[in-house]
Order: structure tokens, then sequence, then C-alpha cells
């Protein structure tokens, strides 16, 4: 179980990528959002960005038609 | 609308809405990401979309294997009208393609944004805004009596240029490396899609020159005839409105297929600006004379002076308005 969740179903193109960027810049180092998203776009490029910028991809979660939960980490340092 | 302008229209249509969905093609976050994010990944599939439909283009019509009409160099209506539809799309949260192959996967706020799309062209084009198109519109600048390219303006054979640029941005993203394959959401890597629409891209130019219209993909024009249609009546139907049509139903089929289909519907305001951004949209698509297809896709691989221009108001309206929107704000989060 994620520590804290977002939901970005039924945002718009890019909101889903920035607040989740926010969100998990906003967490304590190590600590898990669990993010649930309806946009395959929005799943790659949350996904891509949280890699290169260093966090952890705890997991993918099919949840059904086009709609996932996406686990991040936020990196120690 | 003959037999073969049909079947032909609808079946680029298909492909192309096809693979839109599969890639996620979207340029407005091609354009807007490389600034907001530092990522790259959906503009290199555009620049390779245009370099494959470049070099086709560029060896097809230097063989008169087809005609090709090159846009014009209007230039105040390129900046303008650029700058608006860069604005526009990053509002309404998708391009004009990204909007209508959206509208097939069930994206409630894409609609929105294609009905705000189609108005804000009536608007330029026959509403209150059409002086404000024909000001802008009123200064087109010729090479040696014919439409401005990026080859007549310095004097070098298209041929070479044609072929000159694809190989320069090819090298590019060669060097880049095609980066991680496999996408979290199982769609085409940017290679893929960029391929794909490229050779589309291609298919379009001979199939539409074929029955006489000698352009390839676009969208802002065949979106006019389907609301000219729907509000006045007037049947202006060709190739193009096909095209559009099997774009939509086969980026349904794709998101079907894939188990992608969903009605998704944002919130209130939301929808409101997806509205409101596809009328800012529609009026620069039309004011330009394209959009992010039409210009910066099919035009650019006619090598006008004119798409490239408003590929580059595109670029810089996106940014302008993707700073106003999303970058202030995630800087001052992250300080």
């Amino acid at each position: 179980m994620a520590d804290t969740q977002l939901d970005m179903r039924g945002e718009i193109c890019p909101y889903p990528l920035v607040e989740s960027k926010n969100a998990v810049e906003k967490l304590e180092p190590g600590t898990t959002i669990e993010v649930l998203i309806d946009y395959p776009l929005a799943l790659d490029n949350v996904t891509r960005w949280a890699q290169s910028a260093g966090h952890e991809v705890v997991e993918t979660r099919d949840l059904g038609p086009s709609e996932w939960a996406l686990v991040l980490r936020r990196k120690k340092t | 609308m003959g037999g073969f302008e049909l079947i032909s229209g609808l079946a680029v249509g298909l492909a192309f809405g096809y693979a839109l969905q599969r890639g996620r093609f979207c340029v407005n976050t091609g354009f807007r990401d490389i600034l907001m994010v530092k990522d790259s990944t959906m503009f290199r599939a555009w620049a390779l979309a245009v370099i494959v439909q470049m070099a086709g283009v560029t060896v097809l019509s230097g063989l008169d294997f087809m005609p090709i009409t090159v846009p014009p160099f209007w230039w105040a209506a390129n900046i303008a009208g650029g700058l608006m539809f860069g604005v526009g799309m990053v509002l309404a949260g998708g391009c004009s393609s990204g909007t209508c192959y959206r509208v097939g996967e069930g994206m409630a706020g894409s609609l929105l944004a294609l009905v705000g799309f189609g108005l804000g062209i009536l608007l330029a084009d026959r509403g209150a805004l059409q002086p404000l198109q024909d000001v802008l519109r009123s200064d087109i600048v010729f090479v040696g009596g014919e439409q401005a390219t990026l080859a007549n303006v310095i004097g070098i054979n298209p041929m070479w240029v044609g072929l000159a640029i694809p190989l320069a941005v090819g090298v590019w993203l060669w060097r880049g490396g095609s980066g991680n394959r496999q996408y979290a959401s199982g769609g085409w890597a940017w290679h893929m899609s960029g391929f794909a629409l490229g050779a589309i891209g291609i298919a379009a130019w001979l199939s539409s020159s074929s029955v006489g219209r000698e352009f390839g993909l676009s969208m802002t024009g065949p979106i006019r005839t389907w609301f000219v249609l729907a509000l006045s009546g007037e049947n202006y139907l060709d190739w193009g409105s096909v095209m559009i049509a099997g774009l939509i139903v086969g980026s349904f089929v794709a998101a079907w297929v894939h188990q992608e289909l969903r009605w998704r519907v944002p919130r209130g305001s939301r929808m409101l600006q997806a509205g409101g951004g596809g009328i800012v949209m529609g009026v620069g698509a039309q004011i330009a004379g394209g959009c992010n297809i039409g210009h910066s896709m099919t035009g650019m691989s006619a090598l006008s002076l004119g798409s490239a221009v408003t590929t580059i108001g595109i670029l810089l309206g996106a940014w302008v308005m993707a700073y106003i929107l999303f970058i202030r704000s995630m800087a001052a989060q992250s300080a």
C-alpha cells in the first residue's frame, strides 16, 4: 500500500505529468505515492519522467481498460 | 465523389488513426515536453515522420511521379496563426491530430476541443474574424514567381535540400539512439511511430494527388468541410474529409482491439479549457492555412517556407503557454 494517492483519472494532458511531478517532489524521501491514470500517453510520460529523475517505479498495476495504478517511490536524496 | 477517392481516403485515414493511437502520437506533447521536462521522445517521433515523408515526397515529385502543391508563404498569417495554434493546443491538451484520435478513444475533453476547433476555423474563415485573416494573408511572398520553399529561397535544387535535411536530421536521431523501446502502456516506440506516420504521409500524397487533390495529410481543411456541411448544408466533402472520418474510426478500432477504449470525462473547468483551447487552435490553424499536420508534416515535406515558419510559430506558442500554465508552477514547487 502506497503512503499517498493521487487520482489523475479524467485529466487532460499534461496535468497527470505536472501533478505527479509536483506530488512526488512533496514526498518525504523513500516514501511512495500511487498515481491513478486512465490515459496511455500520461502513463508513458509520467513513468519516463520518474525514471529520468531518479525516482523508483515500484509497480504499474493494470486496473482494467485504459486504467493503471502507478506506484512511485521518491529517491532517497 | 468517386469510388477510388472514397476508398483510398478511408484506407489512409484508417491507417493514420491506427498509427496515431498506437504511437500515442501528439505534437503538443512533443513540442511541449522538450522544454517542460527535457524529454525529446515524442519530438523525435515527429521529426522522423517529417524526414521520412520529406525524402519520399522529394524523390516522387523530383521524378515527376506526382504533382505537389506548396502552401503559400503569407508570412504574417504563418507567424500569427502558428503562435495562436501553439497557445491553443497547450490549452486544449492536444494538437489537431491528437485531438481527433482521442475522440476515437473516447475522451470527452478532446471531443469538445474538436468542436471548438471546427468553430474556430469557421470564425476565421467566414465569421467575425475573417477580416483579420484577410489582412494577415494579404502579403504573399513568391520567389521567382513560385511559392517560396526552403530550396528556392537559397537558389538550390529542391532535390538536394529535400534529401540533405532528412540526412542531417536522420544522423541526429541515429546518434541519439532509440532509448527504452518498452513503453509502460505497451504502445509503439517513437521510431516505429515516426516511420509509420512518414510512410502513411507518403501514401496520402500519392492517393490524394491521384484524385486531383495535390496535397497529403491535413486536418484543418477536412475538418472545415464537415463543419460547413453540418452548419450550412454546403457539400465540399473530398478525399480529406473521408480521410478524417477514417482517422477517428481507425483510432477507435486500435483502442478497441487493444482494450483501451474508455469514455473519460474531465471536470467542468477542464472541459471549458479544452473547448476554449480548441477555438484558439481553430482560429490559428485557419489563419495560418494549416496546423501541425498540414504545415508541420505535409507542408514541411513539400519544403514550404510558410510551413517551416508556421511550425516555428507553433513551437514558440506552445512554449509560451506551457511556461505560463505549467513550468512556472513546477519551478515554484521544486524550489
